[in-house]
């Protein structure tokens, strides 16, 4: 993430995401870099720093709102908590404490940095692996969530999984995999770290 | 869809949390694209059948809505929308708006899309096509003053309510003070409409090659105390 610019002036990883700019009453400062009082100190295992700020909470009335919406929409959701100050990738790799900024780039070099690789079938998806979303496979990631059920239906031959993700501000719900907002897409992959279980 | 309807479906409290979905702003930019009453508002101002001023003044409107600030401004996705179409068909109305904007306390995808457009702003200005360095420094009174050592290279100046900002880009690569720079955002700097300092911040992206020294030296080229 933190990389030097190159000498052609092009815009490396470093300027990407450094170049956000954040005013707060008249005041400039970098959007989620490690002087915007609104980030908390986060980095990769690797030790690079990820941009992150902590969103304002939205009244309470309205996040009820944002439930009932999507609880229409998708009727079995489940939802566990309303907060709005971290996303679906603060949930994910910085345990609800921040939004992570950026864009899909910035997710795919996290997963990297932390170590996660690619799980090819869907009969080796565990809980706790990271489901990511998108709108076409060639397109950035739009979402991602954890794994937090697994349900192998052997008689049929099939594999649903549960996942738990924050949905932007509008709270963190339990929802099969196919019941996400329509802006994420449903061209999904799966991520994980574990160690000697996976991969070995 | 008519404009009516369309600013309704946009200020709508619905609108708001199916946007507030979003994980990033490329994704609550490319949600916000494809809503037809956004599409009808971008259509009328290509067509110029809608005056862009429209659009800052119904943001003005929103603003001067009581909110709890203790929480998020509800009408953040409406500001942010309001600018982004702004940002698409009249730039130079979209400076205004991302101005208004930042005098807004608690607000989230408006701040970005504002700051994203005065920095777009500022790298235009620049006329190249490199990436950027860019120098924040803010300073109150007389700003046309200001900063005369810097003025050969592009420069603006903004108004944040009691505070000036002035941006100054130039280059990566470009020698300024005989240092090489190739980092963002190196210096920030606030005085209040006393004069006193507020805040006097030397910053640097990450890995900056001389570039706190550099700071030290924008600042320093300032009379902070005039």
């Amino acid at each position: 993430m933190y990389q030097e610019s190159g000498d052609d002036g092009t815009i490396k990883d470093e300027e990407r995401i450094t170049q956000g700019i954040r005013i707060v009453t008249g005041l400039i400062i970098n959007e989620g870099d490690r002087n915007d009082p609104a980030s908390i100190l986060l980095a990769t295992k690797g030790g690079n720093y990820i941009r992150n700020a902590r969103r304002p909470e939205l009244p309470p009335e309205r996040m009820k709102e944002a439930r009932a919406l999507w609880v229409k929409e998708f009727p079995s959701i489940q939802s566990r908590s309303l907060s709005a100050t971290y996303n679906c990738y603060g949930l994910v790799f910085a345990h609800r404490r921040t939004h992570i900024l950026g864009d899909g780039k910035d997710v795919e070099f996290i997963l990297r940095e932390d170590g996660y690789v690619p799980v090819k079938s869907r009969a080796d998806v565990g809980l706790g692996d990271v489901v990511v979303y998108r709108q076409h496979s060639r397109k950035e990631i739009t979402h991602a969530g954890y794994i937090a059920a697994v349900d192998r239906r052997v008689d049929v031959g099939e594999i649903d999984f549960l996942v738990m993700s924050q949905w932007g501000s509008d709270g963190e719900y339990l929802h099969k995999e196919q019941d996400v907002p329509t802006m994420y897409g449903q061209v999904r992959e799966y991520y994980t770290e574990r160690k000697l279980t996976y991969s070995s | 869809m008519n404009l009516k309807e369309a600013f309704g479906r946009i200020d709508s409290p619905e609108f708001a949390l199916r946007m507030n979905a979003a994980s990033t702003l490329p994704v609550f930019t490319d949600a916000v694209r494809s809503e037809a009453a956004v599409e009808e508002v971008e259509a009328r101002l290509r067509s110029k059948t809608l005056d862009p001023g429209v659009l800052v003044d119904r943001i003005k409107a929103l603003q001067s809505i009581a909110t709890d600030i203790r929480y998020e401004n509800p009408r953040d996705v409406a500001f942010a929308v309001y600018l982004w179409v702004l940002s698409r068909t009249a730039p130079d109305i979209a400076l205004i708006a991302a101005e208004t904007i930042l005098s807004i306390p608690q607000i989230w995808w408006s701040r970005q899309l504002a700051g994203q457009t005065l920095r777009d702003k500022r790298n235009e200005s620049a006329g190249s096509t490199l990436a950027p360095i860019t120098y924040h420094v803010a300073v109150v009174g007389n700003a046309a003053t200001l900063p005369i050592e810097l003025s050969t290279f592009p420069f603006s100046v903004e108004q944040h309510s009691n505070v000036f900002v002035v941006y100054v880009a130039f280059h990566a690569g470009t020698s300024f003070s005989g240092i090489q720079r190739n980092v963002s955002v190196v210096a920030l700097s606030a005085i209040s409409s006393q004069g006193r300092i507020i805040s006097r911040l030397a910053t640097t992206g990450a890995t900056g090659t001389g570039a706190l020294n550099t700071a030290n030296q924008v600042n320093n080229k300032i009379d902070w105390d005039k």
